[in-house]
């Protein structure tokens, strides 16, 4: 193909129902442009093939990759065609079989689930939990105000959500470092073995949380779970490993990688930062256009039939990536799609995907990322990036910000 | 329930203080979780549906001549008086 790109991991062989022109290595792990800003990398791809074959793809040997909008949409919104099933696979590592739930469920199975779980996240849940929220987002603030400066990822980006999360899971704050090298591992690292031993350790974990909580049930997540029953049947033991490994990861880094990006954005672009302080009543508005310049997740489904779409023939059995990204940033829907505009009409992003697998902790999420903006911008004067600082951000499966050093001038 | 023109139908039931209405995606016409049957009586009186909205609502179990999603739905005061009963989810 004439627009070559930089291929990493090996290419697999392409099946024979793929002609070669429909062929293009993407690597979401390990061009070396994820390393920069996956989020232009991924762009790059807009504007060329609708829809291509991208043999780098390390889960399934090979992909289909939609590039616009319209399609990504179609496939999340059309079950009957494409299936979940398998789409993260995590059992699998481990020799087991079990869905994760909702997200591996198709209607009317996922529909049940959701109806079970939608009200653990639901509106007035989170805003019981706004002054909790806002408290935690204050103390780690404080903690590093007077400072004039701070590694972000590690005073505020990781341990703000994180710990808002594992309360409502029910898992002890002591271990929170543990628990985020282990998602590290499963969600971003190329290396097939660390993704099992990963794997393996967090299913460990939630077993024995599972258990803990049938024989002493507490106020949090976990112990719902366990509890549980869908039309009148206790939730088999596979069901509640299913929900606590989704909820798990997640749950953990989605908010954490949101918050890397949009305070880097904030501090590369000062007058919309100042914007913000000055008009805090913006804040909602410039989260939901910053949650789709900055759209992390990328899944996958599997096509349940021969399917025509976008020009190309997909085979029953073929796997489709769904770069949310690629949709937020499409040019054919969003004008000026890589500029980030806090009026911009008609925001249809897709940074909590679309459809019946919509984001279930929507509401806390978006409460978390207003509340972070929120009171940094009340607490802490403008912020910048740190001068020759390194700044390491990483593509995959969750695209995230491991290392950002902000500085800002104290009185 | 008091109605502002120009607000969605959505964010009316929200404001009522209705915390029954999901309303996942906030209103982008992307999750069906701000799904309700229309009063019949209303139903014409109000714009069509788009495509997007048709797909979105074939996916529930209680999809309706009568469902819209309420976020597409705008309020104004041609509507003063317009009966809407959630649906279940699924």
């Amino acid at each position: 193909m004439s627009d070559q790109v930089a291929v990493v991991a090996p290419a697999n062989p392409v099946p024979s129902h793929i002609p070669p022109e429909q062929v293009k290595a993407f690597d979401f792990y390990a061009d070396p442009r994820m390393s920069q800003c996956p989020f232009a990398a991924t762009a790059t791809l807009h504007g060329k093939e609708r829809v291509f074959w991208n043999p780098t793809n390390w889960q399934f040997g090979g992909a289909w990759v939609l590039t616009t909008a319209e399609d990504i949409r179609f496939v999340l919104g059309s079950p009957d065609l494409f299936t979940n099933k398998g789409e993260a696979g995590f059992s699998g590592f481990v020799g087991e079989s079990w869905d994760l739930i909702p997200l591996e469920l198709d209607p009317p199975e996922h529909t049940k689930f959701r109806k079970l779980l939608n009200p653990l996240l639901a509106p007035p849940v989170v805003s019981k939990m706004a002054p909790g929220i806002t408290a935690r987002a204050a103390a780690l603030i404080d903690n590093v105000r007077d400072r004039g400066g701070c590694e972000f990822m590690e005073a505020f980006g990781r341990p703000f959500p994180v710990g808002i999360f594992m309360q409502l899971m029910g898992l002890p704050a002591e271990q929170t470092d543990t628990f985020l090298k282990w998602e590290y591992d499963l969600l971003h690292d190329p290396d097939m073995r660390v993704k099992v031993g990963a794997a393996v350790a967090i299913r460990d974990y939630l077993r024995e949380l599972a258990a803990d909580r049938r024989a002493s049930p507490k106020d949090d997540i976990a112990s719902f779970v366990v509890a549980s029953a869908i039309e009148g049947q206790q939730l088999t033991d596979d069901q509640v490993m299913g929900i606590l490994y989704l909820l798990f990861v997640g749950g953990l880094d989605t908010v954490a990688s949101s918050l890397g990006f949009f305070f880097r954005h904030l501090a590369e672009h000062p007058e919309q930062q100042e914007q913000l302080r000055r008009q805090p009543e913006m804040i909602e508005k410039a989260v939901e256009e910053l949650l789709r310049r900055y759209s992390v997740v990328t899944s996958s489904r599997q096509c349940k039939v021969d399917v025509e779409l976008g020009g190309v023939r997909m085979k029953q059995g073929d796997w489709i990536t769904i770069n949310d990204s690629l949709a937020s940033l499409d040019p054919a829907e969003f004008a000026r799609p890589m500029e980030v505009d806090f009026d911009r009409k008609n925001n249809r992003h897709l940074g909590f995907s679309f459809g019946p697998h919509f984001c279930m902790g929507s509401h806390l999420a978006r409460r978390e990322l207003a509340v972070a903006l929120r009171e940094w911008l009340a607490r802490v004067p403008a912020w910048r990036l740190k001068d020759n600082a390194p700044i390491a951000v990483h593509g995959g499966g969750v695209f995230g910000v491991e290392h950002l050093e902000l500085e800002w001038n104290v009185a | 329930m008091d109605a502002t023109p120009g607000l969605s139908v959505m964010q009316i039931i929200r404001d009522g203080g209705v915390e029954e209405l999901l309303a996942l995606c906030g209103g982008c016409c992307s999750c069906a979780t701000c799904h309700v049957h229309v009063a019949p009586e209303w139903f014409d009186r109000l714009p069509p549906r788009s495509r997007d909205e048709c797909d979105l609502l074939d996916s529930s179990d209680f999809n309706a001549p009568t469902s819209r999603l309420s976020c597409q739905v705008l309020f104004d005061a041609s509507l003063d008086g317009l009966t809407v009963t959630i649906a279940p989810e699924g």
